[in-house]
């Protein structure tokens, strides 16, 4: 009789303990699973975030290096001109048209641009399409443009600020 | 078959991730360097596609990170019409993941500089 109690005593005992390494090790499982679903996309946003940089930076190159037709001036330096001088070679209603459908053709699907240039205090600015300011994720880069304005029979030249953001529509 | 199922997601999230930036140093390299125009001087503009060299190229295999892609590359640009030169390069194969990155640019035409737009799409060699 007393052996019998003993040995149920230790089964009891170990099952217990076997029970509970079970759980432990169970929860242990769905832990590393649900860490491993919350961090498996990380990497791919981080990857999709550095190709709209890459995006935004090369959006930049392309206004800064491509002319408005039929003009032989490009669209960052037109917009520039129309910033600082009071005759600028491209007119300012033709310019905005001319590069709304080229961000029009260029943008990424989805995709906003916001164009704003400034010197001092006076800012040109263009959002395509015009969805209001930018919000959630901006991806920017920015550069001088150089102006020439003649002063008092003298030519100076002008810096002015231009920065691109790409950002997603809402 | 929850932390497997995981573990395969996550193997495979990573590899698009690693493709995707292959595909950006294939594409920056395109076109900083190999597609970039030369001027008369000799100096190279960066950022500016030349219209005749996309049918020159003559290699699509590149190394990066020390593993192996190829790749297709196309030049889109407004002339009147769109305008497309290429695809150029090699076939896509239908059974490995592939990643295509499309990206603005400019391009020197008769005498012009063009908005456009470049499309890689590259995949493990």
């Amino acid at each position: 009789m007393s052996c019998y109690i003993y040995n149920k005593f230790v089964q009891e005992q170990r099952g217990v303990a076997d029970v509970l390494a079970i759980a432990i090790m169970f929860l242990f499982v769905v832990l590393i699973g649900v860490l491993l679903h919350a961090y498996m996309l990380t990497p791919l946003r981080s990857a999709t975030d550095r190709q709209l940089q890459l995006k935004s930076e090369y959006l930049y190159k392309t206004m800064e290096t491509a002319w408005v037709d039929p003009y032989a001036k490009s669209y960052l330096t037109a917009a520039a001109d129309n910033l600082v001088l009071t005759t600028p070679t491209v007119p300012g209603e033709y310019l905005r048209s001319a590069m709304e459908n080229t961000l029009g053709y260029l943008l990424p699907h989805d995709y906003a641009a916001e164009i704003s240039l400034t010197h001092e205090n006076r800012t040109w600015k263009l959002i395509y399409p015009d969805v209001g300011p930018p919000a959630g994720n901006r991806f920017s880069h920015s550069g001088s443009i150089s102006v020439i304005r003649a002063e008092a029979g003298e030519e100076r030249t002008i810096l002015v600020q231009a920065t691109l953001t790409l950002f997603r529509m809402g | 078959m929850l932390v497997v199922s995981a573990y395969r997601q996550y193997r495979s999230s990573s590899e698009m991730a690693l493709l995707s930036d292959s595909t950006s140093s294939i594409a920056t390299h395109l076109a900083l360097e190999e597609l970039a125009y030369v001027d008369v001087t000799g100096i190279p503009h960066p950022y500016v596609v030349d219209a005749a060299k996309p049918p020159s190229l003559g290699n699509f295999r590149r190394t990066v990170g020390g593993d192996n892609f190829e790749f297709q590359v196309a030049v889109l640009y407004m002339r009147e019409n769109e305008r497309v030169l290429g695809p150029y390069g090699p076939t896509l194969p239908e059974e490995k993941m592939n990643c295509t990155l499309i990206f603005a640019a400019t391009i020197f035409e008769n005498d012009r500089y063009l908005p456009a737009k470049i499309k890689v799409i590259a995949w493990r060699a």
